[in-house]
C-alpha cells in the first residue's frame, strides 16, 4: 500500500508546509513532521493526490492543533503589548497631569520646563552612585576630585539630556517603543531612589574631614608626627616636649648630652617659642623666651640637651646666631629638680661626668611653660 | 451546525480514546476517528494534537521502518494520557449530559 517512491505532488506540498514551519526551532520541527511522509502517503492512496489541499492552511492547521505559537504571531503579541504598555503609561501620565492641572501656579507647566534640568540631575547621580558602589563611601561635588571624573560627568549629562530629548544614539531606532520607555521610566526611579545614598555619601565626605582631624590628633598623641619638617617635635604623655633635661646616675643635672634613637636618628626637640607673661596678675609681655640649638662647628643641633634659651622681642621668631655674642646671651636654666634621686642597676657601670656650675642657671622656672609657634 | 468547533473541544479526548484502543500511526488515527462517525475530522489537526499529546507526556512515540515506504511514526497512551483521559471522559460524561438536559428542557 506504501509507495517507495514519494510523489513530486506531495514532495512539492511538504516542502510548502516545512517553509510555513521554518519559524520552528529545529527540534520542534522535526517533531512536528516526523512520520508526516507516512501518513501523506497513506492519505494520498487512499483519496487520491487532491486531498493534499492547501499546504499554507494545512500547516496553520497542524501548527494550531500542535499549539505551536507563530514566531510572526509573537512578534505581534510584542507589538500588543508595546500598546498595552503605551497604554498604561499614558494612563498613568494622564492621572497625574489631571493632579498636577488641580494645583495653582501651572505646576505642570513648571515640571515640564524643570526636565532638562533633571536630565542634568540623574546623570550625575549616575555618576555619583558609580563611585559609591566602586567602593568609595564619600563624595565630593566633582567626581572623584578629578579632571577624568569631571569628563566622565560631562559626557554623561550629555548622554542624560540627548536621552531625555528622545536623541540618544542608537537608541533612536527604538524611539517611540514601549520597552525604551519602561527603560527610561526605570532609569528615572532608580535615580530618585539613589538620592539619599548620594546625599549620604556627601555627608561621609564631612566625616572624612573629621577622620582626617581624628588620625592627626591620634598620630600627635602616639608620637607618629615625631619628626616634622621643622626638625621635629616630640611628644610625651601627648604633650609636645620643649626641652629635654637630663640628669646623670647620680642624680645630677647634666648639661650638653647628645640623644639619638635605635636608627641613629637624632632625637630632636626644636625648641618652640613660649610666652612670657610677667607680673602678680600674669601679664603677657611681647617678649617671648626663645631655645636656641647646640652647634657642632658646621651645622645647628637640636639633639643636644637641653636646650639653651634666652627672653627676647617676640618679633623675632627664629633664633639669633648672633646672640650668643651679644650680652643677652643664651643659657641654660629651667632644670625642673635641683638633683632627682640616684639610679643604679646591679653590675652595670654608669657615666661619670661633672658638670661645671656655670654650666647653667640654677633653681626652677619662673615663667609658666607656653609653648607657641611663634609670637604671643 | 457546523461541528468543526465542537470537535476542538473533543479533539484531545477522542484522540486519547482511540490510542488507548490500540497503538496506532497518524493516519491509522485519523482513519479510526472518521470511521468512528467524526468525518470531517483534519488530518493535520489529528497530527498536530498528537504532537502536542505526546510533548505534554500523554503519548510515547515508537517509529516502526517500513521496508517499502517511509517510516510510520506509532503512538501509544502513557499512564499520564490514561488520567487525563479519565478526567475528560467524566467531564464529558457531566458536560454532555447538563446540555442534553438543557437542550430537553426547552421547547422546540
Amino acid at each position: 500500500m506504501s509507495t517507495v517512491v514519494i510523489a513530486p505532488e506531495l514532495q512539492k506540498f511538504l516542502e510548502v508546509v516545512r517553509a510555513e514551519l521554518s519559524d520552528l526551532d529545529a527540534e520542534e520541527q522535526r517533531e512536528i513532521t516526523d512520520g508526516l511522509v507516512a501518513d501523506l502517503t497513506d492519505l494520498i492512496d487512499d483519496q487520491g493526490i487532491e486531498a493534499l489541499g492547501d499546504p499554507v492552511a494545512y500547516a496553520a492547521e497542524l501548527r494550531q492543533a500542535a499549539g505551536l505559537v507563530s514566531a510572526r504571531k509573537q512578534v505581534r503579541e510584542r507589538v500588543a503589548v508595546g500598546i498595552r504598555v503605551h497604554a498604561v503609561l499614558d494612563a498613568a501620565k494622564a492621572r497625574c497631569r489631571h493632579v498636577l492641572e488641580g494645583l495653582p501656579g501651572d505646576v505642570d507647566e513648571l515640571l515640564t520646563s524643570l526636565q532638562p534640568a533633571w536630565w542634568v540631575v540623574r546623570a550625575y547621580i549616575a555618576v555619583q552612585s558609580v563611585l559609591l558602589s566602586s567602593g568609595g563611601w564619600s563624595l565630593s561635588p566633582v567626581p572623584d576630585d578629578s579632571i577624568s571624573g569631571a569628563l566622565a560627568l560631562l559626557v554623561v549629562v550629555a548622554a542624560s539630556v540627548q536621552l531625555g530629548r528622545g536623541r540618544l544614539w542608537p537608541l533612536t531606532r527604538w524611539s517611540g517603543s514601549a520597552l525604551l520607555r519602561v527603560v527610561v521610566l526605570a532609569i528615572n526611579l532608580i535615580a530618585i531612589g539613589l538620592v539619599p545614598a548620594v546625599a549620604g555619601g556627601f555627608e561621609n565626605r564631612e566625616w572624612d574631614n573629621y577622620d582626617a582631624g581624628y588620625s592627626d590628633g591620634m598620630n600627635e598623641a602616639t608620637g607618629a608626627y615625631a619628626v616634622d619638617d621643622a626638625g621635629g617635635t616630640l611628644f610625651a604623655s601627648g604633650l609636645p616636649v620643649g626641652n629635654i633635661y637630663p640628669y646623670d646616675a647620680a642624680g645630677n643635672p647634666l648639661v650638653g648630652i647628645q640623644l639619638f634613637d635605635q636608627h641613629g636618628n637624632p632625637i630632636q626637640v626644636k625648641g618652640k617659642n613660649e610666652c612670657v607673661y610677667e607680673g602678680p596678675e600674669e601679664v603677657l609681655t611681647d617678649t617671648s623666651r626663645v631655645f636656641f640649638p647646640w652647634s657642632d662647628g658646621a651645622a645647628q643641633r637640636w639633639n643636644v640637651f637641653p636646650l639653651p634659651s634666652r627672653i627676647q622681642g617676640a618679633d623675632v621668631a627664629e633664633p639669633d646666631p648672633t646672640a650668643f655674642t651679644g650680652t643677652n646671651r643664651p643659657a641654660v636654666s629651667g632644670f625642673p629638680f635641683v638633683a632627682v634621686p640616684k639610679v643604679s642597676l646591679p653590675g652595670l657601670l654608669t657615666s661619670a661626668a661633672t658638670t661645671p656650675p656655670k654650666a647653667f642657671v640654677p633653681g626652677a622656672r619662673t615663667e609658666d611653660v607656653n609653648l607657641v609657634e611663634s609670637g604671643c | 451546525m457546523d461541528t468543526t468547533q465542537l470537535l476542538k473541544g473533543v479533539l484531545d479526548l477522542t484522540v486519547l480514546a482511540v490510542v488507548e484502543g490500540e497503538d496506532g500511526y497518524g493516519y491509522d488515527i485519523v482513519r479510526r476517528l472518521r470511521d468512528g462517525g467524526l468525518s470531517d475530522v483534519g488530518d493535520a489537526s489529528v497530527y498536530g494534537t498528537l504532537r502536542r499529546l505526546y510533548t505534554a507526556g500523554a503519548l510515547t512515540s515508537y517509529v516502526v521502518p517500513s521496508e517499502s515506504g517511509p517510516h510510520r511514526k506509532y503512538y501509544g497512551i502513557t499512564p499520564t494520557g490514561r488520567d487525563q483521559l479519565k478526567q475528560q471522559r467524566d467531564d464529558w460524561s457531566v458536560f454532555s449530559t447538563t446540555v442534553s438536559t438543557i437542550l430537553e428542557g426547552v421547547p422546540a
